[in-house]
């Protein structure tokens, strides 16, 4: 939502839209001359809204958002409120979630949940955006010795799975928020450094990169006013698609009992917790389950859909 | 070939040593000692005894020493003892666990490519029918639901709802294998299916198909001597990552099944730090996925020979 959104109020500048505007244009509008003008983020927004299944995910996400923003006023309790009358009890009116196994309502539990699963996922995806994008077109851009150190990072991180050593660097650095920052930033930049790097390899062979170096235009400028631009559709593609990975690193980690600290509440954390407990108490673990399975569907459709709408050639 | 192995060699090892030199190094400078009892409210152990226990774990020495030293006892699989079992060594303790993982692993495997190529042929035979429908369906929520999730989805529905698998935990009988190979299995065939699907497209709609078609093949005949075999070559390079990261089994899912594999131990030697057995673990999955990847573009140049690896 966040990234079309944007992208609509504020056009990319104009290197970015003239290029594949053009070419849509002069395809789609063929045979009718007259026909207005189409950018290439309205010609995406329109594809993207006929796809129903993106309008499920934008939906899903755009709740889950809202709840992130109104938790603290909509939670009917507070996240870590004992209610000792009314330990483990089922879903019932008074909790329509039922409580834990120290009578905390689980309703407000989730809701909690939801507002920190999202705001792992949002603010690391900002920060890793920070890092990978300048280094991969760095990378990508000059080649030579910065190029190939980077890449020999890459391949070590490579070469064991990202979430054990996100495990592994919470095992050592201990649960908590700030850790669980540090450990998903550092192993999240990766993808989207190398994704970055291998647009902006083809990119730097075409011919209006060396055209503008040819009237002289500075490295920052040609990266920032005329690659970045051209290489923006994958990334916002991988960028969607980068915020469910965080949201499953997170509930993994605290499912392990390495992410958040408790009292806070975590989905993930909360599976983990009460899964031993699922043939006496149903609820515990099944709701926050759900939760987890509906945000990275949610994520997985709208990824899907603007892929889709932003390239319609990799539709089968 | 034996050059472009060689070639490989070269990249893959160094690899594996910087790796393992950056978590040598990353577990020495970490927080918290390891002479120091783990218990809560221990008593700390006296100077004499932490310079004994040192000495005897050799970490008086300079680190590039203990690093020289660890690296050649490893390739005689040992591994040094645990912190935390202080009296077993880490090739005691992960030995009995990885034909478990590796078990549960290649059973989930085996599931995955079996169903998942099957799924993915059909969905491509019959375009936008009901197997191409279901096999969105189950790429969407594979690839996307978290294994943990997905057991818990199981064990409401199958175990819980429909009573159709009794409870079970653990590793004993193959009753107790069935939850966990399938839950493990849901991810891995849901990327083999969509990966299969659209090759199978590609090959479909290619000329020598048509061909094939033209001179008068049956459709069976067409589908099996000239679609598939070329089809099933893209779906390959995936296997690679794939095998690896699903023959090691899951922490997630032997957690929640308790099941006695290596990632559990894993989970555990984490929360305690016991940083001889993390290494292990690390190493071997690092070795394992390198392998993989090679074993699977040796496969590849054999099996297409289209692809030339001498380059």
């Amino acid at each position: 939502m966040s990234m079309v959104g944007t992208s609509q109020d504020s056009p990319p500048p104009a290197a970015a839209v003239a290029a594949p505007a053009l070419d849509v244009g002069s395809v789609e509008g063929g045979g009718q001359p007259i026909r207005r003008h189409r950018s290439l983020w309205g010609d995406a927004w329109r594809r993207l809204i006929r796809n129903k299944l993106a309008m499920c995910g934008l939906f899903g996400i755009t709740l889950l958002l809202f709840l992130t923003i109104t938790a603290s006023w909509i939670m009917p309790y507070d996240y870590d409120y004992q209610n000792f009358g009314n330990i483990a009890e089922p879903p019932s009116a008074e909790f329509p979630l039922g409580t834990d196994l120290v009578g905390r309502d689980m309703l407000s539990r989730m809701i909690y949940g939801a507002r920190v699963s999202m705001s792992v996922a949002l603010i690391s995806q900002v920060v890793v955006l920070m890092i990978a994008i300048p280094l991969g077109a760095i990378a990508g851009y000059y080649g030579g010795w910065t190029d190939t150190f980077l890449m020999r990072i890459v391949d070590i991180f490579y070469a064991i799975p990202q979430l054990l050593l996100a495990i592994l660097i919470m095992g050592v650095l201990g649960r908590g928020l700030e850790n669980l920052f540090i450990a998903i930033i550092l192993t999240s930049w990766l993808t989207l450094a190398r994704q970055t790097r291998a647009q902006m390899l083809s990119l730097r062979e075409k011919d209006f990169v060396l055209a503008s170096r040819a009237i002289g235009a500075s490295a920052s400028r040609i990266i920032i006013r005329h690659m970045l631009p051209n290489a923006l559709t994958p990334i916002v593609v991988a960028v969607t698609f980068g915020i469910p990975q965080i949201i499953f690193a997170e509930a993994a980690l605290s499912f392990i009992g390495v992410g958040i600290n408790p009292p806070m509440p975590s989905w993930g954390q909360m599976v983990g917790e009460y899964q031993q407990y699922l043939r006496s108490n149903w609820h515990l673990a099944t709701f926050p389950a759900l939760a987890i399975a509906f945000t990275m569907l949610s994520f997985t459709f709208l990824g899907d859909g603007l892929r889709d709408a932003l390239d319609p050639r990799t539709r089968d | 070939m034996s050059r472009y192995l060689a070639g490989r060699l070269v990249v893959m090892i160094p690899t594996i040593v910087v790796l393992s030199l950056v978590l040598f190094v990353l577990m020495r400078l970490t927080p918290g000692s390891p002479l120091q009892p783990i218990a809560p409210n221990a008593n700390p152990l006296s100077p004499e005894a932490q310079e004994a226990l040192a000495k005897e774990w050799g970490l008086d020495k300079p680190i590039i020493e203990q690093y020289l030293v660890y690296v050649w006892k490893a390739f005689q699989l040992d591994f040094g003892m645990s912190y935390l079992y202080k009296t077993r060594s880490v090739t005691e303790i992960l030995g009995p666990t990885l034909p478990v993982s590796l078990h549960l692993g290649l059973m989930a495997l085996t599931i995955a490519i079996v169903v998942g190529v099957t799924l993915g042929v059909l969905a491509a035979t019959h375009r936008n029918g009901g197997f191409d429908y279901l096999c969105t369906f189950i790429a969407m929520i594979g690839v996307s639901v978290p294994n943990f999730v997905m057991a818990i989805v199981f064990i409401i529905v199958f175990v819980m709802g429909l009573k159709v698998i009794p409870y079970t935990g653990g590793w004993e009988s193959p009753v107790d294998w069935i939850m966990p190979t399938l839950v493990l299995s849901l991810a891995p065939l849901a990327i083999i299916a969509r990966y299969t699907r659209s090759s199978m497209i590609e090959a479909i709609s290619s000329d020598y198909v048509r061909t094939a078609r033209a001179k008068g093949n049956s459709e069976r005949r067409v589908m099996l001597y000239h679609v598939l075999k070329n089809a099933l070559i893209p779906p390959l390079t995936i296997m690679g990552p794939l095998v690896a990261a699903v023959a090691t089994g899951s922490p997630f899912v032997e957690i929640i099944f308790r099941v006695p594999g290596m990632g559990r131990y894993f989970i555990e030697s984490v929360l305690a730090r016991d940083y001889p057995v993390i290494m292990a673990v690390f190493l071997f999955y690092g070795v394992f996925l390198q392998a993989m990847n090679l074993v699977v573009d040796v496969l590849y140049g054999i099996v297409d020979p289209r692809i030339r690896l001498d380059g």
